[in-house]
């Protein structure tokens, strides 16, 4: 049934009976001309492409838990573009533009805001590193724009300048949105179910079967399943699942924490970094304000949160916005990131023919649309799209980082 | 916030504390002997063990001692900690 | 004023000669010390104290602890706050508070329309529509978003204070109910260091708001007996109005302490470290889910008699009491004997406890089994219900009340348990989930646990404080139990909702939410199953007060609708905080100057004094990054510093550079080891240049390095890196190379750095007295001695970093500013000019000395940096060496640096400006290399960069084009020096 104010008020007189599953929650055939392991938004989405753009509909998604359960259940909801480094700048500003049409095209609203983003520069130091980052990308057409003081007050009239760190400029970010995150998974896997793809939940791939010509079959806690197109794309355990096919992927496993306060009525629009606590909150449309800072200091594959993080984010918040002192903290989790040498994706085909791998976007929510049309045209084709070249696995055998981290953002 | 048996110091928080690496991930006896893909493995590729592993942590805030460390990745339980070799 | 109609004479723990007034939605009423916000509506009759979340449906006071759902409130006045629980806000005189989520008032609330139209507003409605026009979300979203939200956040700050504290115990026990009260005291009496946390303002848990008897006398006075004797305890601390909010690893706990004296602290953040942990938390009553079970008027069983006994106030006058389970049985007791005229107790089971039905029936109550209520009349307020029997043959039956007790059981609170990492299991003896296996050094006991009977909280409280306390080597006599109240069973059936007499009608679970059975059962339709995705998709448990009353009704439903267990669907996770805590708590006395600290040199009053700009500039320091005279730009002041040195003499404050003393036999070894250049052959009171590398080839850090004795060296670092560098040093010491005998110390704060630079430089040294030659023949470029400048012990070195004569001393801290101020002096006749970072910055570039982050990123090597001269050929291994000696021509062209002239002189490259291939319109191929730095060099007069290029030295004196918003400039590649290429200078 097509989701619209029609069907949904038609379906209101008559109690909602008619609503049928968003997908088809399948059992899995004994083959399949492509596999995704993992249905969170990256995997749907790399599924749904297949189907869609390439004609690959015998698919099969194998999700071991629950759809969007990873990391597409525990981000931030930002979607931004500042990346330094060209590769890197131009494939996040693309990133950013494909989720434009996503409500459309899927026919199920992902609530895409635009809110926009304002980075609040604390130093000199950051202000010309940020002039680099914006001087930089402007080639590739991001809009980032270094603001004065006065603008900043305007774009975030509640601001006050700490007294350690004084405010001395910012960015906008105008190109910055915010995704309602579960929505992008169910949104994926509905599109798909429709296209014929089998989404299977509680099915975890347990190894996955290669012979002379390249990946043949995945055995999973269903029985085993043949394919010759392996698409990977999860998180946290990118690792574990590559191994299966004897590839050592060459990620950490790293936290990432992030919290909520109780919600208020709206007080802020854009989604705001403070740049000398490294520390960023928006406000999602419940009111909660979301709030995070960088990946926890040591590797770690428990989804818990820790006291520090939270008291060091909330003291950094508290710095620019007093106001919020009675404000109050409701609840934090952490999901946990596969992170590269240099925090920049690998989408990628790998020694194993036919296995292809779409793992580590640090953070990968906001690439979800890109990365997964990148990575089912790279299923699809063989061959990697010129816009996922400097993302590919070789690049840690010959050592062409994209070191995002020894630079801006990251030092 | 997990809390570290110094072998120096004694039971401290965690925010002392730098993690330093893998005690796995060694650097190569002989850099020279190695192809260069070889080495970049080294350089780009850790263990990320799940489950208990041997770690390297230095008391930053502390002795400034490097510590080995042995945790469990998946719930951070901890067990042994000992001094490293260049400190006894 | 006369006692309220609510109010009952004599009852309850509040202090009666102690009125306190309150405003609420602008009217005043009264209450007592000892009353909460809520006990106070309650006794004053007011019964609408908010509106839901989606419908705006009116809703009343629901529970009494923290677990409340409805009764949230914004706080107004000095401490304006948004959605503050009212049921565990303690009444204080002069408290104003409103409604949240109400417009106009919450008597008369606009919102309310929507409960019209609710049927249209499913769970995930949303999800479904505000598609059209394409990409336009935020048209409804922003619409959307100033209807949801609760209360309002305040638009100044309270200007509270808050601080945080570490605490170290054996045993911590979170509650101070009969349960915790016992664990507290048994492992009291063994003298263990015990911590007893507890969130109300006094303790006794559950046993305050019931009339049981211990050792046959009432509750109230075991508590007293006990809390005596524990606060006579040297080694027991006790916490009142203390919320545990977060279990961490390790025993590792956060309490939140409520306005511990309201005249000092607001808040107090209690971060404490257990050996032993005791989880004595207690249990949440959950409803049932019946047609519109919101009305304000229905309220948990427990809660009822709590608010009688407890704060004597009645909630209603005419009771009906709906239940599933014996529990309810006493409360229905207590209302009676609290003057509650209860009616009727409709019970869902066949038959309850004979004695407690015989109890209630000599109360004069009626009990009607095997049926459940099909109706609630009064929107507003309550005024009646329709009861039916389950099978449905009795005709339904109108009972008026205005007050429905109900109880659907009990659920442990096990959030504690749960975020310690533990996992709950489904107990169907009680319907609901208890802690599974402990896996920290953890008990739970009493009701927390499951066990609801008075006997056997205490009973297991006692052996539990004298278990935890035995583990941390504390030991005792066992204490005797005392006798209490015979207590039956809960004998529960579970009923997570009753039928709906139609199908429109709303039955809550989640009342924060709005979420109905119907939500639920729409997900489970639309194929959300899981747990996490029917929470997700109908949003039940994410509301303020994250599920604690109706978490488990919706996984018991989503069991029966999915036909499967509730220990099969699981509980979705519980995470900190288990109350809110405040932005104010969390922070502490983290704000001002103590957020970070300000890492001073002793220069940098002087700077402050005199317009120095300061500006952060790594390791915590702030430095001068140009010091401006009255009236003067940014640039101005640095032009004329850089011409100062350039031509005259500058002073710079070099003191926040890292310092390590490199002390040993194997010091050289460790050196030729860590940096790229070999130092066998540097003599004492030499120094050398060093480049330091990561194995992975990128540049950590270069600097100076200075031999002061056969074994000792002093190696300099840059100041925001000196922290890793010594970490990465200790490291391949300590792990790597346990074998080489080095040590070192960091002495970065021991000694303050002065350089003074420029043409005239020795004749300043000279004038400010040195008792040394510092002739150029005998004190030579590189040069290091000990000395005394101006009268103090120095050590003066030949270096530099701008490329002029320089002389760089060296004295202890405490003589720093003496030196600064001395050097100064004598510096006056030839024009002295102190000069800030940016000047540095400016000068550095025009000779092209490599920065860390800039020319030396991650991907241009220490040859592409045109440092090749620093790598020496002939040593063995060093950290980085392989990485530089890797096949180069894999990847294409590297990003070499170089110099560029702008052909427009006045045209200064901005840094990060792409250089651009113009020749092509591929984004891959189109940025051939980057400006790593511009300025306007005041010594060539015109405008110079540094730039990153591919191939860029092969292609120097070519003409490129650097790419800015604006425009496209053309400049011509050059050698990366702009001044004094041979070093002559600095030489001389």
């Amino acid at each position: 049934m097509k989701y619209s104010a029609l069907t949904l008020a038609l379906q209101g007189l008559r109690n909602h009976r008619d609503w049928r599953p968003a997908w088809r929650n399948a059992t899995p055939k004994k083959s399949y001309d492509a596999i995704i392991i993992g249905g969170g938004g990256h995997g749907l989405g790399a599924a749904f492409y297949l189907a869609k753009k390439h004609g690959i509909r015998n698919v099969a998604v194998l999700e071991k838990g629950w759809l969007g359960g990873g990391n597409t259940a525990r981000n931030t909801m930002t979607i931004r573009d500042n990346f330094l480094y060209p590769d890197n700048a131009r494939f996040h500003h693309a990133a950013v533009k494909a989720w434009h049409s996503l409500s459309t095209e899927l026919n199920f609203n992902i609530m895409l805001s635009k809110r926009g983003m304002t980075t609040v520069l604390m130093s000199e130091r950051d202000l010309s590193d940020a002039q680099r980052m914006v001087n930089t990308t402007a080639l590739f057409g991001a809009k980032h724009r270094i603001i004065d003081l006065a603008e900043l007050q305007r774009r975030l009239p509640m601001a006050v300048s700490p007294e350690r760190l004084p405010i001395v400029g910012g960015i906008h970010h105008p190109d910055v949105v915010i995704a309602r995150h579960d929505a992008i998974a169910w949104g994926y896997a509905r599109a798909a179910s429709k296209f014929g793809v089998d989404i299977v939940e509680n099915c975890e791939v347990v190894d996955i079967h290669c012979d002379a010509q390249g990946v043949c079959g995945v055995e999973t806690t269903q029985g085993r399943i043949a394919t010759r197109k392996l698409g990977m794309a999860v998180a946290g355990h990118g690792k574990q699942v590559a191994a299966m096919a004897e590839i050592v992927l060459p990620i950490e496993t790293v936290p990432l924490q992030a919290l909520v306060s109780s919600p208020v009525k709206p007080v802020i629009d854009d989604v705001v970094v403070l740049r000398g606590f490294n520390t960023y909150f928006m406000q999602s449309d419940k009111g909660e304000l979301v709030m995070g800072a960088g990946t926890d200091p040591y590797p770690s594959y428990a989804q818990r949160g820790s006291p520090q993080i939270p008291e060091a984010i909330i003291a950094a918040i508290l710095q620019v916005f007093p106001m919020f002192e009675r404000m109050k903290f409701m609840r934090q989790w952490a999901g946990v990131l596969d992170i590269t040498y240099d925090n920049t994706p690998i989408i990628s085909k790998t020694p194993v023919a036919g296995f292809y791998v779409d793992v580590a976007g640090s953070g990968g929510f906001k690439t979800t649309p890109l990365a997964a049309m990148m990575h089912a045209d790279l299923i699809a084709n063989d061959r990697p799209d010129p816009m996922i070249d400097a993302y590919s696995l070789d690049r840690f055998a010959n050592g062409r980082l994209i070191l995002e981290r020894a630079s801006y953002g990251n030092r | 916030m997990i809390y570290i048996d110094c072998p120096h110091c004694g039971e401290r928080n965690e925010d002392e504390f730098v993690y330093g690496g893998d005690v796995a991930h060694r650097r190569p006896e002989d850099p020279a002997a190695l192809s260069d893909a070889q080495w970049c493995n080294y350089i780009y590729t850790v263990p990320n063990t799940k489950g208990w592993a041997e770690e390297h942590w230095w008391h930053m805030r502390g002795c400034q001692r490097w510590i080995t460390v042995h945790r469990n990745s998946v719930n951070n339980e901890l067990q042994s900690v000992l001094r490293e070799k260049g400190n006894d | 004023m006369t006692e309220s109609l609510f109010r009952i004479a004599s009852a309850g723990r509040v202090d009666r000669t102690k009125k306190l007034t309150f405003t609420f939605n602008g009217r005043t009423y009264s209450g007592y010390a000892g009353d909460t916000l809520a006990s106070a509506l309650l006794a004053n009759g007011v019964s609408i104290v908010g509106r839901s979340f989606k419908y705006h449906r009116p809703r009343g006071i629901m529970s009494a602890g923290p677990e409340e759902t409805n009764a949230i409130v914004q706080l107004l006045g000095d401490f304006d706050e948004p959605n503050v629980v009212a049921t565990m806000l303690p009444l204080f005189e002069g408290l104003e508070a409103r409604s949240v989520n109400a417009r106009p008032t919450v008597e008369f609330d606009l919102g309310a329309i929507k409960n019209l139209f609710h049927r249209f507003i499913p769970a995930g409605f949303y999800y479904k529509t505000f598609m059209w026009p394409a990409d336009r979300w935020d048209w409804y979203g922003s619409a959307i978003r100033r209807v949801a939200g609760w209360g309002t956040a305040p638009a100044t700050p309270a200007g509270g204070r808050y601080e945080h504290r570490y605490h170290h115990c054996d045993v911590l026990i979170v509650g101070a109910g009969p349960a915790g009260l016992a664990a507290a005291l048994a492992a009291g009496r063994t003298g263990a260091r015990v911590l007893l946390v507890d969130n109300q303002v006094e303790p006794g848990g559950s046993l305050l708001g019931t009339n049981l008897v211990i050792d046959g006398t009432a509750a109230l006075q075991w508590i007293a007996g006990i809390t005596a004797e524990l606060d006579a305890m040297p080694d027991v601390v006790r916490l009142s109005e203390a919320s545990a909010t977060g279990y961490y690893d390790q025993n590792f706990l956060t309490v939140v302490e409520n306005r511990p004296d309201k005249h000092w602290v607001r808040e107090r953040l209690w971060k404490i470290r257990a050996k032993q942990v005791v989880l004595a938390t207690g249990a949440i009553e959950r409803p049932i889910a019946f047609a519109d079970n919101d009305r304000p008027g229905v309220m948990l069983a427990a809660a009822a008699s709590n608010y009688c006994v407890r704060y004597g106030v009645m909630p209603g006058h005419t009771a009906v009491i709906f239940t599933n389970n014996n529990g309810s049985y006493q409360h229905a007791i207590d209302l009676v004997r609290s003057g509650v005229a209860v009616a009727t107790i409709i019970d869902l089971r066949a038959q309850a406890d004979p004695e407690l039905s015989a109890a209630a029936h000599a109360e004069g109550i009626e009990i009607l089994h095997s049926s459940h209520i099909s109706k609630v009349y009064g929107s507003r307020k309550l005024r009646a219900v329709e009861v039916v029997a389950k099978t449905g043959v009795a005709a339904a039956r109108r009972i008026r009340c205005d007050l429905l007790a109900v109880s659907g059981g009990w659920n442990p609170t096990i959030h504690l348990f749960s975020q310690s990492g533990g996992k709950p299991i489904y107990d169907t003896d009680i319907a609901s989930f208890v802690p599974g296996a402990t896996v920290q050094n953890q008990l739970s006991v009493g009701a927390c646990k499951g066990s609801f009977q008075l006997s056997r909280c205490i009973g297991d409280g006692l052996v539990a404080g004298a278990r935890s306390a035995a583990a941390c080597g504390f030991d005792s006599d066992d204490i005797a139990a005392p006798a209490c109240t015979a207590e039956a069973s809960l004998d529960i059936i579970p009923a997570w909702e009753v039928p709906l007499p139609k199908p429109s009608g709303l039955a809550f679970l989640d009342f924060n939410n709005d979420v109905t059975t119907k939500d639920i059962r729409l997900a489970v339709r639309e194929g959300y199953r899981s747990v996490e995705l029917v929470k997700r998709y109908t949003t039940a448990g994410m509301g303020i007060d994250q599920g604690k009353s109706g978490n488990v009704n919706i996984i018991g439903l989503l069991a029966e609708i999915t036909d499967t267990k509730p220990g099969t669907v699981g509980t979705t996770t519980y995470r900190p905080a288990y109350s809110p805590i405040s932005f104010g708590a969390m922070a502490g006395a983290d704000n001002g100057h103590s957020i970070i600290p300000w890492r001073r040199t002793p220069i940098t009053d002087w700077f402050v004094d005199n317009g120095g700009r300061l500006d952060e500039t790594g390791a915590l320091f702030r430095r001068p990054l140009y010091i401006a005279h009255a009236g003067e730009s940014a640039s101005d002041a640095i032009n004329r510093e850089a011409l100062a040195v350039r031509n005259g003499v500058g002073i710079y404050d070099g003191t926040p550079l890292g310092k390590i003393s490199v002390k040993g036999p194997d010091a050289v070894t460790f050196l030729n080891r860590v940096y790229t250049n070999a130092w066998d052959k540097l003599p004492v009171g030499r120094c050398k240049f060093g480049y330091m590398l990561h194995d992975d080839g990128r540049l950590l850090d270069d600097g100076v390095t200075f031999r002061l004795t056969d074994d000792h060296y002093l190696m300099s670092t840059g100041s925001g890196v000196a922290a890793v560098v010594l970490k990465h040093l200790e490291k391949l010491l300590h792990c790597d190379w346990p074998d080489l005998d080095v040590y070192l110390t960091p002495v970065s704060d021991q000694w303050a750095v002065i350089c003074v630079c420029g043409p005239l430089a020795r004749d300043v040294v000279r004038a400010a007295g040195i008792d040394i030659n510092v002739d150029p023949e005998s004190f030579r470029f590189l040069d290091t001695r000990y000395c005394k400048v101006a009268g103090i012990d120095a050590r003066v070195s030949r270096v530099t970093y701008t490329g002029e004569l320089s002389f760089e001393v060296v004295v202890a801290t405490r003589h720093g500013r003496n030196c600064w101020q001395a050097l100064l002096a004598a510096g006056e006749a030839f024009d002295i000019t102190p000069v800030g970072s940016d000047t540095s910055m400016l000068l550095r570039t025009e000779k092209a000395f490599i920065a860390a982050g800039l020319e030396g990123d991650g991907h241009a090597n220490i040859y592409d940096v045109g440092m090749g001269w620093v790598v020496s050929k002939n040593k063995g291994d060093f950290i980085g060496k392989r990485s530089t000696e890797r096949d180069l021509s894999v990847g294409g062209p590297r990003p070499e640096v170089v110099g560029l002239l702008p052909d427009d002189t006045e045209f200064v490259p901005p840094k990060g400006s792409p250089i651009i291939n113009t020749n092509t319109d591929d984004d891959a191929q189109k940025m051939i290399g980057m400006v790593t730095i511009g300025f306007h060099s005041p010594n060539l007069q015109r405008s110079i960069a540094l730039a990153q290029i591919r191939d860029g030295r092969s292609r120097i004196g070519e003409t490129i084009s650097v790419f800015t918003k604006q425009q496209i400039k053309t400049a011509k590649i050059c050698e990366p020096v702009f001044f004094d290429p041979d070093g002559e200078r600095m030489r001389n």
